[in-house]
């Protein structure tokens, strides 16, 4: 009987630990066809509509010219800036997780700085610098380098907009690990090469490959600053994403589609990744985690 | 601790290099609007910031994206609830679909949801026999801009839902409240630091957003004209006077709320002396 | 090798800590710091690795076998340091880890691979974890890390081995035989070694010296025997173990609780093994006390009093004394000192 009691006295606390199962049912219909609304079915609309008119139309959008120089111009973007973008967030998470010094906490947030920036705002600074109107137009435009609306343009919008990717997932990461393999391989005799691919780089390689991830899918999907810089032309400066935009403004939808359906799929390889990477890293902080204890 | 010693090779480089890069890609782009905004006179800024048209392109921009913000602040606090408390069949999926904002490109994101929700769309065709038109009117920004907000309410606040010591909740229980007290007086005004600045850089995000809004928008001025269009419209007539001193009004607006994200979580910080 | 630091002195922005510290170590000595934590003695440590540097003064010195630390290039200087929190590299195997100072090496200073080989075994055999040369640091425990840590260490056949807090992260019973452990290899190996330790008892079992290090400063170096029963300040009294402080006046050469006014003042520490307690007042009885709890578990009996002033009181005893006096709770009874340490000048704590 006392058990009986006791059964009793625990459903009730587990029944006050948790919502009656109807609520939870109500709650979870609500957040599953609130996000079906608004991204379930968008995402099953950009395939649709890339396929309404049909496979051959679908793949006459991807081989066209203009569509294939617009892949040509976006990959080229990226594999310049994502490197850049390594080498930056290497430098400055080495200086900024294992150095102290003055003006640390004013580098972070300048480094943060392009997250909250309107990325239209950062075309226009770059068209307030290098544009015919610009700081430094007239005196390009005398060496004939041609920035705004060219490719260097797009180039450095896309820097500017990909910049703390990389540093803003290694510097939490380093400095969460701590200097001290560091330290313990200096005095066991490491060069600095040695210290950084044998120590540093094994270390941080997840947290990397994550910031190279977010920034290669942002490099490959930025619209507005580049849209700002680009100038539009057709088969030279354009991306995928303005080459999406100038097919769907000729009423072109489902060439706009198929094309938007190429940076889709690799949205969800985006996605993909990162599930798989934050579960690497997730379990390797878990290890760290057990090392500390006693 | 993090000792920071000379053993540790590279610090000149590497803090040289990162100072010059960043002067580089952002500082010198950033110095330039400003030092433009300074050689305009400043009759000519003011007029071209409060013009008729502009202001009314700040009051489109800035209502879409509170009303956003707001709903993302809600739904998104009920997703990330569910994903750490319910578990329902695909929630790993829901989980890492949550991201899709994140990681797709603007533009797609803006043309989809132009099919979505235009009157012939699949869920544009429901609404509009009910009075109810989305796209090429503001509730379309606001559509555009709940998708574009949305992870980043979930992925503060989720984290903040798993950091609760399940013991207070028992605590709370056991001194005899209900289940909707401890949610209520208990649960909430812990996730709160979390919730507000997940709705922070929503709004943040909205208030410059461009790619996304664009398509669904219609963008007709001082009805669904939002501020960075005004600014690449001003630009191809060559008005730099004019999408500067817009330019400028956004790049404030952006400061004033990473000063806002900045003193909400100093705030918590002090009163509870942990990370929120 | 023999270390000898001159008036050194660091400071981090507005801290100091170390404050003008001088302190000579030789050849072949097993030494501990002991201090509490923020005494300085981690940097005391770390200053003599060659991890920090010290502020730029012109008597400071740090020299190893002669030579002056903060002049060479501190990867030839084949320092052993262990960490608080052992440092292996996660990604590496236990023998990858140990192999790791000498695979490092310039490729003409380079020991062949077969040689590499039988120094990371003999190494392992030596800490006695040959079956486990494939593990990863994450599939050990917190007494393997340490050792695996001290192996990487002394893979360099270090001239100084330097320990920080080294057994600070385990567990009682795993302490203790590391420590023994320790103190068994360094009388085999004789490599000069220096540890940093805030638990007294670990200092005082392991260690041929013991430095003593408050607020950023040396008090006291000496052997344990030294430390522990001619300590140099109440500080080092107190920091050893439990004191009992009396306060009185000096009657000549005696010590007297409350004597007539006008003697210089004085007090005195006892230890709770120094104190005797007595039925009926006796020679050299220092005050009266009640018994409030008797403490019989254990191989010494701890009885715990009030004095007449108020003050609690210690005392430690063997069982049978207990039985003799057949004490109970609330007596009255007298508390005598067998020895004592009297410090007359300076009675602040």
């Amino acid at each position: 009987m006392s058990t009986a009691l006791h059964q009793g006295g625990l459903d009730a606390l587990a029944a006050q630990r948790t919502e009656p199962a109807w609520l939870r049912l109500l709650l979870i219909s609500i957040t599953l066809a609130f996000l079906a609304c608004f991204l379930g079915i968008p995402l099953l609309a950009v395939f649709t509509e890339a396929f309404r008119r049909g496979a051959g139309v679908y793949l006459q959008s991807l081989v066209d010219p203009a569509a294939l120089a617009a892949i040509r111009l976006s990959l080229f973007v990226t594999l310049v800036a994502v490197p850049m973008n390594v080498l930056f967030g290497l430098m400055a998470a080495w200086a900024i997780a294992r150095f102290s010094f003055r003006g640390k906490s004013l580098l972070l947030s300048l480094i943060d700085l392009p997250f909250s920036i309107s990325p239209v705002v950062a075309g226009l600074m770059l068209v307030l610098l290098f544009g015919m109107q610009g700081f430094l137009g007239p005196f390009l435009s005398g060496l004939d380098i041609d920035i705004i609306f060219a490719v260097p343009g797009i180039l450095l919008a896309t820097l500017f907009v990909t910049f703390p990717f990389v540093a803003r997932e290694l510097i939490p990461l380093m400095q969460q690990q701590g200097a001290e393999e560091e330290e313990a391989a200096v005095l066991l005799g490491a060069n600095r090469w040695q210290l950084f691919l044998r120590i540093t780089l094994p270390n941080i390689r997840w947290g990397l490959l994550y910031g190279v991830v977010l920034s290669t899918a942002r490099a490959l999907g930025e619209f507005g600053a580049v849209s700002v810089v680009s100038g539009h032309i057709r088969g030279r400066t354009n991306t995928i994403p303005l080459h999406v935009e100038i097919l769907y403004n000729e009423y072109n939808f489902s060439a706009a589609f198929a094309v938007a359906s190429l940076l889709t799929l690799s949205a969800l390889l985006t996605i993909l990744l990162k599930s798989w990477l934050e579960w690497r890293i997730g379990r390797e902080r878990g290890a760290s985690m057990e090392e500390a204890k006693p | 601790m993090k000792h920071a010693t000379r053993v540790l090779p590279g610090f000149g480089l590497t803090l040289g290099y990162t100072v010059f890069y960043l002067s580089l890609i952002v500082l010198i782009p950033v110095g330039a609007l400003i030092l433009k905004a300074v050689s305009f006179p400043f009759e000519t800024l003011w007029q071209a910031a409060t013009s008729p048209r502009a202001i009314a392109s700040y009051q489109v921009t800035f209502v879409t994206a509170l009303c956003a913000a707001i709903a993302n602040a809600v739904f998104g606090t009920l997703v990330a609830w569910c994903l750490v408390r319910y578990s329902f069949p695909g929630r790993s999926i829901v989980d890492a679909m949550v991201d899709l904002p994140f990681a797709l490109p603007t533009a797609v994101s803006g043309i989809a949801l132009t099919a979505v929700y235009s009157k012939s769309g699949w869920i544009g065709q429901w609404l509009h026999p009910l009075g109810i038109e989305v796209a090429f009117t503001p509730l379309g920004i606001t559509v555009a801009l709940l998708f574009i907000g949305l992870p980043f309410v979930v992925r503060s606040v989720q984290p903040a839902f798993e950091e609760l010591d399940p013991a207070v909740e028992d605590a709370a229980a056991i001194l005899g409240a209900s289940r909707w007290q401890t949610v209520l007086r208990v649960l909430f005004p812990q996730v709160m630091p979390a919730i507000l600045t997940g709705f922070t850089m929503s709004f943040a995000r909205g208030l410059g957003e461009y790619g996304s809004v664009v398509f669904i928008a219609g963008n007709m001025p001082f009805r669904t004209e939002i501020a960075s269009l005004l600014i690449v419209t001003k630009l191809e007539q060559f008005d730099y006077a004019g999408a500067t001193a817009i330019g400028c009004v956004l790049l404030a607006a952006s400061f004033a709320l990473l000063l806002a994200i900045n003193l909400i979580q100093n705030r918590w910080l002090r009163r509870w002396g942990g990370a929120v | 090798m023999s270390i000898e630091v001159r008036h050194v002195r660091k400071s981090f922005q507005n801290f100091t800590a170390l404050d003008d510290v001088s302190v000579s170590i030789g050849g072949g000595e097993l030494v501990a710091l002991l201090g509490p934590s923020g005494s300085g003695k981690t940097t005391l440590l770390r200053v003599i690795a060659g991890l920090e540097i010290p502020d730029p003064h012109p008597d400071s010195a740090v020299l190893v076998n002669g030579d002056d630390i903060l002049a060479g290039d501190l990867r030839q200087r084949r320092v052993g340091f262990v960490f608080q929190h052992y440092a292996l590299f996660r990604h590496m195997t236990v023998y990858d880890n140990i192999a790791f100072g000498l695979t490092v090496r310039p490729r003409a200073e380079r020991p062949p691979k077969e040689e590499i080989r039988e120094r990371v075994t003999r190494l392992l055999q030596l800490i006695q974890l040959e079956g486990l040369a494939n593990r990863f640091p994450s599939q050990l425990s917190g007494g393997q890390r340490q050792r695996v840590a001290l192996a990487r260490a002394l893979a360099i056949e270090p001239k100084v081995l330097l320990l920080d807090e080294p057994f600070g992260a385990l567990d009682a019973k795993v302490r203790q035989d590391l420590r023994r452990w320790l103190r068994r290899l360094h009388d085999e190996l004789h490599v000069t070694t220096i540890l940093v330790t805030h638990d007294q008892e670990e200092a005082l079992e392991v260690a041929d010296r013991i430095v003593l290090m408050n607020h950023s400063r040396i008090v006291q170096v000496g052997t344990p025997e030294d430390v522990f029963h001619r300590p140099a300040s109440q500080f080092v009294m107190d920091f050893l173990g439990h004191v009992n402080l009396f306060h009185g006046r000096m009657d000549g050469d005696q010590f007297v609780v409350d004597a007539a006014p006008g003697a210089p003042e004085a007090c005195v520490y006892a230890r709770p093994f120094q104190l005797d307690i007595h039925r009926t007042e006796a020679a050299r009885t220092t005050t009266r006390a009640k018994v409030e709890r008797i403490l019989a578990a254990g191989p010494v009996v701890k009885v715990e009093l009030t004095s007449e002033a108020g003050d609690p009181i210690l005392a430690e005893m063997t069982h049978e004394r207990l039985r003799e006096l057949k004490l109970a709770v609330n007596e009255e009874v007298y508390v005598a000192l067998k020895e004592m340490q009297i410090f007359e000048e300076d009675y602040s704590i």
